[in-house]
């Protein structure tokens, strides 16, 4: 094995990945070669040195971002797999009733029952085609074995109340550079201001224990409704909370206490927009409440919490 | 099926948690921007969920990880490159040292801070800086870099050789340079 030959396998050797044979030669040849003996000693050495490069850590706020943008996409899939499921199911429930009713053929009216019109004439003319729907109808436990089956997964994705839409209107308004009505950095004056337009006598959220500034407040509209548009300024960026009568929209999460917020799951009231903001709904003391952040998620919970636990 | 949903998710982050480190460090060597590494990271993390049914379980979640994040680091790169000079280019880098080859003086002779031996890796282009790394700091084997890497085993030998030999260049070429301020602020500069 000549020099240019060992050469090529030095790398091999250092990497731990050369054949037994191979590490014979080299190592015979590294022996009585001086030249060799210093490439073998300066590769090593760059390993070594390579080895020590100490890399950067993820940042804790990424993430948090990644398990919170995992979980909005396993509920994605979910409510995706769900609706592809229930649409299999109603296809191959349907094909089960009418090859059933097929079999049975049309079912006999109750004697001094009314015949509808079309079961009257296509039991004349075509009994196999119009005997699913009275079948169906006519046999109650199957239909509501199907209710029964979709009942909780449909109620669990109508608790989802953060559609799309929603989150596509609250950002907009975040996001749109409105003037405010009022621009003061004093929480009293705004909430004397939005008490004479809206009726809310309750104190604007407090961020001001992680640095959020009040800015000031708009009369808005949420869901086509009338809403209060508060602007805060946290580490420099923007977050709008939105004020609005919870019963505009069902089956919103109530979070009086830490322990609600403990006990809920997070899917239920917050989400991540595709552009990667976080959007928060949900009620406390009968005042329904929108926040929109380009902040990360700590920051949502902590505005959140900050929500929950003011006083009634 | 709710079960069903929270499972894999689970399963995923139990495999994916440890793995973000490892994942960011070498996002951020590859990329050299924070904004880029975090953007980068976070894709990958999001293309691994929604192809994690196709990982094949026992085999290497690591290596999985990465070479979903090396597919997208270099078709976002190939993107951009087009549009404008994100990244260094892989080519752009030019070594100017003058070393030779049979020169006796040690790599580590002078002994590297840590910064200066980020720099000197952060000389290296792309595509000798990520099998240098995968293979000395994450101790990948050769055959797992080439299938991260998406190149034949010989690809992986010849980068490594090659960035090795680089890297040693490079540190020779800071080693003279330092020398040469050496002497320079050794000199007595009259007031």
């Amino acid at each position: 094995m000549d020099c240019r030959e060992v050469e090529k396998l030095i790398t091999l050797y250092i990497d731990a990945e050369i054949s037994r044979q191979d590490r014979h030669e080299v190592e015979e040849h590294v022996k009585h070669c001086r030249r060799c003996t210093a490439v073998f000693e300066e590769a090593q050495e760059i390993k070594d040195l390579v080895r020590r490069v100490e890399l950067d850590k993820a940042p804790h706020d990424l993430a948090v971002l990644i398990r919170s943008q995992i979980t909005a996409s396993a509920g994605r899939e979910f409510a995706f797999n769900l609706l592809r499921l229930g649409s299999a199911t109603a296809v191959f429930a349907l094909a089960i009733y009418g090859g059933f009713a097929f079999l049975q053929g049309p079912p006999a009216p109750r004697p001094g029952a009314p015949v509808p019109v079309e079961v009257a004439m296509e039991t004349a003319d075509a009994p196999q085609v119009t005997a699913v729907a009275p079948v169906a109808a006519g046999n109650p436990s199957r239909a509501n074995t199907m209710r029964r089956f979709s009942s909780p997964a449909l109620s669990r994705l109508k608790k989802k109340i953060i559609t799309p839409q929603v989150m596509e209107n609250l950002v907009v308004e975040h996001v749109r550079p409105l003037p405010a009505e009022i621009q003061t950095p004093d929480s009293d004056s705004v909430a004397r201001w939005y008490a004479s337009k809206s009726g809310f006598y309750t104190p604007p959220p407090q961020l001001a224990s992680w640095g959020g500034k009040m800015e000031g407040g708009r009369m808005s509209r949420f869901q086509d409704r009338e809403a209060v548009q508060l602007f805060y300024n946290v580490q420099g960026k923007r977050v709008t909370v939105f004020m609005f009568r919870p019963d505009m929209i069902p089956d919103l999460v109530e979070l009086n206490s830490t322990e609600a917020i403990d006990k809920t799951d997070e899917e239920d009231y917050i989400s991540t927009t595709p552009g990667g903001r976080m959007v928060a709904l949900f009620s406390h003391n009968g005042i329904g409440y929108s926040i929109i952040t380009d902040l990360d998620f700590v920051v949502m919970r902590q505005c959140i919490r900050g929500i929950a636990t003011q006083p009634f | 099926m709710l079960g069903w949903k929270k499972d894999r998710s689970k399963e995923f982050m139990t495999l994916a948690s440890p793995v973000m480190d490892p994942l960011y460090g070498t996002a951020m060597k590859l990329t050299r921007n924070e904004e880029v590494a975090r953007d980068l990271v976070q894709d990958s993390y999001l293309k691994a969920f929604k192809y994690f049914d196709t990982f094949e379980r026992g085999t290497n979640f690591k290596a999985w990880m990465f070479r979903i994040m090396t597919r997208l680091f270099y078709d976002s790169y190939n993107e951009r490159k087009r549009n404008a000079a994100m990244f260094s280019s892989f080519d752009d880098v030019t070594i100017n040292a003058t070393a030779d080859p049979d020169s006796r003086s040690g790599a580590g002779e002078r002994r590297l801070l840590a910064q200066e031996l980020q720099q000197a890796l952060d000389q290296l282009p792309a595509d000798f800086r990520l099998p240098l790394v995968l293979c000395d700091v994450h101790e990948f084997s050769y055959q797992e870099i080439a299938e991260i890497m998406e190149c034949p085993i010989g690809t992986v030998m010849s980068r490594l050789f090659r960035a090795r030999k680089r890297m040693k260049e490079i540190i020779l070429n800071m080693n003279q340079t330092d020398e040469a301020t050496t002497t320079k602020s050794g000199q007595i500069i009259p007031f």
